[in-house]
């Protein structure tokens, strides 16, 4: 009865050992596989060499208004996101969006730069844009909101400092 | 060569680390013993002093500079000689030293170590895999660690600007982006490797703890088998690689239980339990969740410690907890007084929305619905035989067997991630937001954090193979 209940032991270990080393058996030979699959450079990189240039230009220590054709729902947040991620220090206080609020305390008031970030996407010219961010971010009714005739800065004049490609571009609040 | 400058920068810490475990290890045990146990306790040691250190400093000087490693040196060179005397003190004291009571020893268990070998080369590959494919983390990652790491390195004298990204929760504390940041100055650059290599020593760091503890205190198979099973959770191993700080968590959970059972080894000092108070005030600087753990570790040591051993012994051990746990509590509360936002789920909510929620019986229905769901399926594990499934059938195979010394640890052990797990039922609850779109996004998150500890428990619980064969 004894060695029974010991082989029974024995047993059940083994059955246990054996059906986690069948998936990771299994999970082992799916993740090799996949390797190949890898891109060079992985999109988030890619990404943030769009903002290269112009982050030389943005102040660290002050809020900079920003707008992209997305961040109308807040749902569609990530390029804001991923704008914040790359260009931090400065911050960005994404215009009439539900994305990224920030209070409109007097001290955070008084940090706002002129300078707004206008950061659209074209998939045709940027691939990887279609792997980063959901397909139903390109969709017709997702149409790009050009600054100037977006609501946004109606009160304002709004000045092209400079447009560094790829649809990222500066302008300044009432002149330059 | 990114490598090995990274490698570098983790050294100070990591040395640090050991010293702390190692000047409130066992006396009279050789530097040496317990070696490996020790390195892994020191990952979190070691970056959580860090951190600490790096916290106070910016603090004090107004930004982030190479100065902060002549304090951490300084660290260094004092818990060396700390240890230095300790040892010379306790060498007369050898002969005392209770052992561990040997567990019968069957054969080896080389099949067992078989599969915890090729379950570890999977973990690693699949490590690998994630990290190449994200070297940036998952979402949580790019949109607050290393958002906020990059605040702390790139913002020089504006590092707290981060605060006014009140999107990114500026009330999380600064463990990892503290981390991050301290090697990112180190190094002299960012670099993607950094936060990679802190998310895979935390993801193995917690699993070699458990394994090691309860190796050592219930026999090799079963350290071998709970090794085997996290190794075997996918999601802790993808969560590791996403960089997110729920791994460190789980990290400090496990490594504060663990220390309470060394504790109860060894019941006339109170060295483990210093480094437990301290891992539990570091699980409060990772995250906001680990303030609930701190304040349940000292209920719940209070109500069991009081009733096993009585109010004249719970005074002591709460008391060698606490002195652990109190510098890194001082850093937490300057932390919140200082620089931390309100919390958001806080802010949000109101008497007004929060007695409606607490009578809707559906809330109740919905979030009882998705843990009963979320527990069988929350480790990725295949749906055939999900884990849970696998442990509750190895649990009637072998029964239990909880020793007398480690009874009240061991309720102390099991409470805490049940407690912890209720506390997660109530946020949601009185959760301000979607209610199903909060639980979609967290909760598995939320059960991964507690997973080790409760790993650790079961098999404290568990019937060891060796006593049974």
């Amino acid at each position: 009865m004894e060695i029974r209940y010991a082989t029974r032991v024995k047993l059940g270990m083994a059955f246990i050992v054996l059906v986690i080393l069948a998936s990771t058996l299994r999970q082992l030979t799916s993740t090799l596989s996949s390797f190949r699959a890898l891109p060079l450079t992985d999109d988030i990189s890619l990404y943030e060499q769009r903002f290269n240039e112009v982050k030389h230009f943005l102040p660290p220590n002050q809020i900079v208004s920003y707008s992209d054709e997305f961040a109308k729902t807040a749902k569609n947040c990530n390029a804001f996101v991923l704008a914040q991620y790359s260009l931090a220090p400065t911050i960005l206080a994404v215009l009439d969006s539900k994305c990224g609020y920030i209070s409109n305390s007097g001290e955070v008031s008084s940090h706002r730069s002129r300078l707004v970030l206008d950061n659209s996407h074209d998939p045709r010219h940027e691939p990887y844009l279609l792997r980063l961010f959901p397909s139903t971010y390109f969709q017709p009714d997702n149409n790009p909101i050009s600054i100037a005739g977006g609501n946004f800065f109606h009160a304002d004049q709004i000045v092209l400092l400079h447009d560094f490609g790829l649809g990222v571009r500066l302008y300044a609040r009432g002149g330059k | 060569m990114s490598f090995l400058v990274a490698f570098l920068s983790f050294l100070i810490p990591l040395a640090t680390g050991l010293l702390i475990v190692s000047v409130f290890w066992q006396e009279g045990r050789s530097y040496f013993s317990d070696l490996i146990l020790k390195c892994f306790l020191s990952v979190g040691f070691g970056f959580g002093s860090s951190s600490c250190l790096v916290f106070v400093w910016m603090m004090t000087v107004g930004r982030l500079t190479r100065g902060v490693f002549i304090l951490e040196l300084m660290l260094l060179a004092g818990l060396s000689a700390l240890l230095i005397c300790r040892r010379r003190a306790s060498i007369s004291t050898t002969a005392d030293q209770p052992e561990n009571i040997p567990i019968p020893c069957l054969s080896k268990p080389y099949f067992l170590g078989l599969a915890v070998g090729v379950a570890a080369l999977s973990a690693i590959v699949s490590f690998w895999y994630l990290s190449l494919q994200n070297p940036h983390g998952k979402f949580d990652a790019y949109a607050i660690w290393n958002l906020r790491a990059r605040f702390l390195y790139r913002g020089g004298e504006y590092w707290t600007n981060y605060t006014y990204v009140t999107w990114s929760h500026p009330d999380y504390p600064l463990f990892l982006p503290a981390s991050i940041a301290g090697s990112w100055e180190f190094v002299g650059r960012e670099t993607q490797l950094i936060p990679i290599v802190i998310g895979l020593l935390f993801t193995f760091a917690t699993i070699g703890v458990i394994a090691m503890s309860i190796a050592r205190l219930r026999g090799n198979r079963q350290g071998l088998l709970a090794a085997l099973i996290l190794l075997s959770t996918p999601f802790l191993i993808i969560h590791g690689a996403s960089q997110y700080a729920d791994v460190p968590l789980s990290f400090f959970f496990a490594a504060t239980v663990a220390l309470l059972f060394f504790q109860a080894e060894s019941p006339g000092r109170r060295h483990f339990l210093i480094l437990a108070g301290m891992a539990a005030a570091f699980s409060a600087w990772v995250k906001n969740e680990g303030i609930l753990f701190l304040v349940l570790l000292f209920l719940l040591h209070f109500a069991v410690t009081t009733l096993a051993k009585g109010g004249k012994n719970w005074g002591s051990e709460a008391l060698a907890l606490f002195m652990g746990a109190s510098p890194v509590i001082v850093v937490v509360i300057i932390y919140k007084l200082c620089l931390a936002g309100t919390n958001d789920v806080i802010a949000a909510q109101g008497l007004v929305s929060t007695v409606p929620q607490l009578l809707d019986i559906s809330r109740y229905h919905l979030v009882a619905s998705q843990f009963g769901k979320g527990l069988f399926s929350f480790g990725g594990w295949s749906p055939t035989f999900a884990m849970p499934v696998l442990l509750f059938f190895y649990f009637l195979l072998l029964g239990t067997n909880i020793e007398k010394k480690h009874m009240a640890t061991t309720t102390i052990a099991v409470l805490l991630p049940v407690l912890m797990i209720m506390g997660y039922f109530t946020i949601y609850i009185v959760s301000p937001y979607d209610l199903a779109r909060h639980l979609e996004t967290s909760l598995s998150r939320l059960l991964l954090q507690v997973w080790p500890l409760a790993i650790l428990a079961y098999f404290a619980i568990v019937q060891a193979p060796e006593r049974v064969v």
